[in-house]
């Protein structure tokens, strides 16, 4: 507990100090906050495929085509089989209070602050056998295994203070110093230009109300913004922010989407860049009736790339795996389905594992390559195809003379990359009815060279290559009925040239188990959301559809509930489709079907 | 002591033959403006039975008296039909106070110094816009201090609605539901700039901003729900555009353009107050149409000594309705003249409203009562202001070097469904704004795409 207090009092001590040298005696206060309960239940029969305890190789017998059975006729298996044990079901993905407090102090008509202080709790763990051990929200990237310097966390609860920043304004300058959000683009939830912060997935992943977009997952950071305006239409605006990482979900939680046959090592990578800060700038204006933005951001790519590493573990150290824990890969079948699933290559990832790692030579790996067909040049495995790498795999992993089931390690590393992007935005007026009228066209587009990827293979060598994604929005208001409040619907098209929604390269996907991925040539998106209020505006329905256009759909139908000052009452739907081709971006989020309810108590 | 050489009915065929004519000059006995421009006095102007509700009601109702529902009768025809009803069916009790002769108290100083100057320089051109003689945007006051038409009534509501050049109103609202319970209760501060029109010192232009009316923008400082909810209105000089919209939604924590076309439509979850609203003249002008007189005469308007400065943060006592919280207690005169005019929401497909009908009380062609119908021709909402001049015993607000003049509180009552929004111009609220008038740079504080994102904290 020292350690937490000290490293909040420390990070806090950035904004309070400024704030202190202010007269807060004088200043007017306002408190204000918020108690919610969170309650996700699951709607679909999917287990999350990721957690150990909804692999879908569990208690799946599958046949052990490595040199096992020749080498040790009679002892080594024929089949391998994923202990069914690990399987667990689940009916909750969530079970959360919220706590939110904030401070907001004007001291005079220059200097005000802000302070926000978030708690939350998920007790899933309580109820549901299979996460009661498992971790939601530590990280460990600091010893308060908070997400960020103003977070500490324990397994089920964090506690963070995501806003704490001083304001100041005089004339036409605006300065904000201190922990903060940046928020900047035209587009919603697809994040062209919002690319200052990265996301904390930690809190019900990106599935919460599709109308708050991100506003509580942007990962805050210390840093300074200030803007000047240059006269009523221009004004120029710039960033520099201590590097945050975005946060993922914990190992086996339920929104989880990172095998869990996989160990990810975080710290080393944060620690290489944690003093790093990104910077940005962006002018925004208007040209007529056009308004428009241009802006660069210099940044660390605050989600990150990942590629094998070095597991530092027993006989296997100095190798991309680590023997011995229950919870790795079982089979070769097992292996080519997963990597599929999150668009890895699973020949080529063994071969990099091979390749890059000279200790699996201490293993026997050119013999084992050798043995099964694959190409031996040097120390340099080449491998044809899926029985060959089927065989290399089942051969370590066979209990009898291999390693048996095997995790695998991965590095996270943050590369510095120059983000370029404009924008454009546009009211038409047209007549009363028609479709121009009020029509509000947005599009924007962002240019990053030499982008780095994860690659496929999981290699070091990372995937360099220039990205740009753009986006078209139209928003308008329709009005459907006289008795009702106009409709508010907005329609997107995202495409991006290199890589997913979550950022997987495009090269990854269309990737059917045991063969190399296809690789698509690019990532489109489309979304329509649609918000339907009551004529007072206590009910809010709304509607929010997303696909890839190739075969992964969410869609997300709510209400929202308003009686009074305090209470707010959410019921909505995640609604997760995957064709299964291994193409979209539902393809391992298809357990987060569920109904999810949120009565909030303002004060 | 006014004589009374006038019987009692004379003003009651004297309105009903000008309304008649077309003659819309205001003034029964005399032309009122020249009364206002030479001493600001308008007792020669009308007879007694229109200067004081003892002359109007022949003694039934005295200054000081309280209007019940067991004396509403006597002046059913004083007031809007909800008003009407308020009082006889819903507890409500409106103060009668004596009614203003001297004009200087009906407006901001400066407001009715331009509207004297510039008396007669105003007119239509060809798209509808008020410009002055050489075409160029209004220079300020009323444009039609003696309007002759409905569109001139209404252009004195449309282009200037705080009569300052800049007004910042820290407003306190409560929703009162059908139950006559409080169901939402919300703080924000509605800021506006005049950037034509203007008056005083400065001219009557903001430089490079020719070409607008005003800048306004609405931030919400409580409840936590919607705390940091703001927008900015950029009105056009053009009032056959509609203005440009943006917002901060603190969901969205940036800066972005909305539409703005739907002004029928509830600010937050369970207001009666629509956009279209504001002033009476919520929205461009020229997006309505049919504008029409229909008739004139006396009215009961809350044009003086409401301003309760002596009370914590100049909140009102309340009363009435269900639970006894559904009306501020309001003080009304007998205003001796008002126009009362018509308008139809001709830019609004699927509009619902079908009309609305705006008392304007010819002494500062001000509005005075206002309510609007429902596609079926039936009552739905009145919105009823309160004015005054701020000044209560040894108390003052200025607005600069005068006493400042502006709207006190507002009931909004929807009918049909009997939801009341009510809420005063606060001196203020949650978040440290206050109220205020005429002052210095406004528009890099809250008027400006930077600023809604600053206040959307």
């Amino acid at each position: 507990m020292k350690t937490i207090v000290l490293n909040l009092s420390r990070s806090a001590l950035w904004a309070g100090a400024a704030v202190c040298a202010l007269p807060v005696a004088a200043a007017d206060w306002q408190v204000s906050g918020l108690v919610r309960e969170e309650i996700a239940v699951r709607a679909g029969g999917h287990e999350n495929p990721a957690n150990q305890s909804g692999n879908r190789f569990n208690g799946v017998t599958v046949a052990n085509t490595g040199l096992g059975p020749l080498l040790a006729p009679g002892v080594a298996p024929s089949t391998f089989a994923r202990p069914d044990s690990l399987s667990e079901s689940t009916s909750l993905n969530m079970f959360a209070t919220r706590m939110e407090l904030s401070a907001d102090a004007k001291f005079n008509e220059s200097f005000a602050a802000h302070f926000k202080l978030r708690g939350f709790y998920d007790g899933v763990g309580q109820i549901e056998d299979a996460y009661k051990y498992e971790n939601i929200f530590e990280q460990e990237f600091r010893g308060s295994r908070g997400g960020t310097p103003f977070e500490a966390a324990r397994k089920d609860w964090m506690v963070d203070v995501p806003v704490a920043h001083l304001d100041y304004n005089d004339g036409p300058l605006w300065l904000r110093l201190g922990n903060q959000q940046i928020a900047w683009g035209e587009a919603i939830f697809f994040r062209v230009l919002d690319v200052p912060n990265g996301l904390d997935l930690r809190r019900h992943s990106i599935l919460d109300v599709a109308a708050e977009e991100f506003s509580d997952k942007r990962v805050p950071s210390f840093g300074l913004r200030g803007s000047f305006r240059v006269n009523n239409d221009w004004e120029i605006e710039g960033f520099s922010q201590r590097f945050q990482p975005s946060i993922l979900a914990g190992d086996n939680s339920p929104y989880n989407t990172i095998p869990a046959q996989f160990t990810v090592q975080e710290r080393a990578g944060y620690q290489d860049v944690k003093n790093d800060w990104n910077f940005g700038g962006r002018i925004r204006g208007n040209i007529g009736d056009v308004g428009v933005q241009f802006m660069a951001v210099n940044r660390r790519n605050p989600d990150g790339v990942v590629r094998w590493t070095d597991s530092k573990s027993g006989m296997l150290g100095g190798t991309a795996f680590q023997a011995g824990t229950g919870q790795g890969v079982y089979s070769s079948a097992e292996w080519f389905e997963y990597a599929s699933l999150v668009g890895l290559d699973g020949i080529g990832g063994l071969e990099t594992a091979l390749n890059e790692f000279p200790a699996t030579l201490g293993l026997g790996s050119l013999g084992v390559a050798g043995g099964c067909g694959a190409n031996v040049t040097g120390n340099q495995i080449s491998i044809p195809g899926k029985a060959a790498a089927g065989c290399i795999l089942d051969t370590f992993f066979d209990p009898v003379v291999g390693m048996g089931n095997l995790k695998g390690h991965l590095a996270r590393e943050y590369p510095r990359e120059t983000v370029l992007g404009f924008s454009a935005n546009h009211v038409f007026e047209g007549e009363p009815d028609s479709l121009l009228d009020q029509l509000v066209a947005r599009f924007e587009l962002s240019y990053t060279p030499d982008k780095k990827f994860t690659n496929p293979t999981l290699s070091r060598h990372y995937i360099k290559e220039d990205e740009t994604q753009f986006a078209f929005i139209f928003e308008k208001y329709h009005k459907f009925s006289a008795s009702m409040p106009a409709t508010y619907i907005v329609a997107q098209w995202l495409h991006k040239s290199s890589s997913d929604l979550y950022g997987r390269h495009v090269s990854g996907l269309s990737n059917k188990p045991g063969e190399r991925p296809r690789g698509i040539d690019s990532f489109n998106a489309v979304a329509l959301a649609i918000q339907q209020p009551s004529s007072t505006l206590e009910w809010r329905g709304d509607l929010t559809v997303l696909t890839d256009l190739r075969g992964g759909w969410l869609i997300q139908p709510g209400v929202k509930w308003k009686p009074n000052r305090q209470m707010q009452l959410d019921i909505y739907a995640n609604i997760i489709e995957s064709d299964g081709g291994y193409d979209d971006f539902a393809a391992n989020l298809e357990n987060a079907n569920e109904v999810f309810v949120r009565g909030t108590w303002y004060f | 002591m006014h004589i009374r050489k006038f019987d009692f009915n004379f003003s009651r065929r004297a309105f009903l033959d000008k309304t008649a004519r077309g003659i819309l000059g205001a003034g029964v006995l005399t032309p009122l403006w020249p009364l206002i421009a030479q001493a600001a006095d308008i007792t020669k102007a009308y007879p007694d039975e229109l200067l004081s509700i003892e002359g109007y009601t022949k003694g039934k109702i005295k200054t000081g008296d309280l209007l019940t529902a067991d004396n509403v009768d006597l002046v059913k025809e004083l007031l809007d039909p909800i008003a009407f009803k308020q009082v006889k069916e819903m507890g409500r009790q409106i103060r009668i106070v004596a009614s203003t002769r001297d004009v200087t108290r009906m407006y901001p100083a400066e407001y009715l110094e331009a509207t004297l100057r510039n008396k007669g320089q105003a007119r239509f051109d060809a798209g509808g816009n008020v410009v002055t003689a050489d075409g160029k945007p209004w220079i300020g006051g009323n444009p039609f201090p003696d309007a002759k038409t409905a569109e001139e009534a209404f252009a004195n509501l449309a282009l200037s609605w705080g009569r300052h050049n800049n007004s910042t109103y820290a407003v306190r609202d409560w929703e009162i539901g059908p139950d006559g319970e409080q169901s939402y209760q919300y703080d924000f501060v509605w800021v506006e700039e005049n950037t034509s029109g203007r008056v005083g010192a400065g001219g009557p232009y903001l430089e490079g901003m020719e070409d607008k009316l005003r800048l306004q923008s609405v931030f919400f400082t409580s409840p936590a729900d919607v705390k940091g909810t703001s927008y900015l209105n950029t009105w056009h000089y053009d009032q056959r555009r509609f203005p440009d919209l943006v917002g901060y939604l603190p969901a969205f924590k940036r800066v972005r353009k909305f539409p703005t076309n739907q002004r029928f439509e509830p600010l937050v979850a369970g207001m009666a107050l629509y956009l279209s609203d504001a002033w009476a003249a919520g929205d461009p002008m020229l997006t309505w149409g049919n504008y029409r007189v229909v008739g004139r005469g006396p009215f009961l308007g809350a044009v003086s000594q409401n301003w309760y400065g002596d009370n914590e943060n100049w909140e009102r006592p309340v009363h009435g309705g269900p639970k006894n919280q559904t009306f501020f207690e309001t003080q009304m005169e007998l205003c001796p003249e008002v126009l009362i005019v018509e308008a139809e929401p001709v830019g609004y497909s699927r509009a619902p409203v079908s009309k609305k009908r705006v008392w304007i009380d010819v002494r500062n062609m001000m509005y005075v009562g206002y309510i609007t119908y429902d596609r079926r021709g039936d009552i739905w909402k009145s919105f009823e202001p309160q004015y005054s001049l701020y000044e209560k015993g040894d108390l003052k607000v200025m607005d600069g070097k005068h006493t400042a003049w502006s709207w006190t509180g507002v009931h909004c009552h929807d009918i049909q469904s009997n939801r009341m929004t009510r809420f005063v111009q606060a001196k203020k609220v949650q978040g440290g704004y206050t109220s205020g008038y005429n002052r210095e740079g406004l528009i890099d504080k809250y008027l400006n795409n930077q600023a809604i994102q600053r206040l959307g904290t």
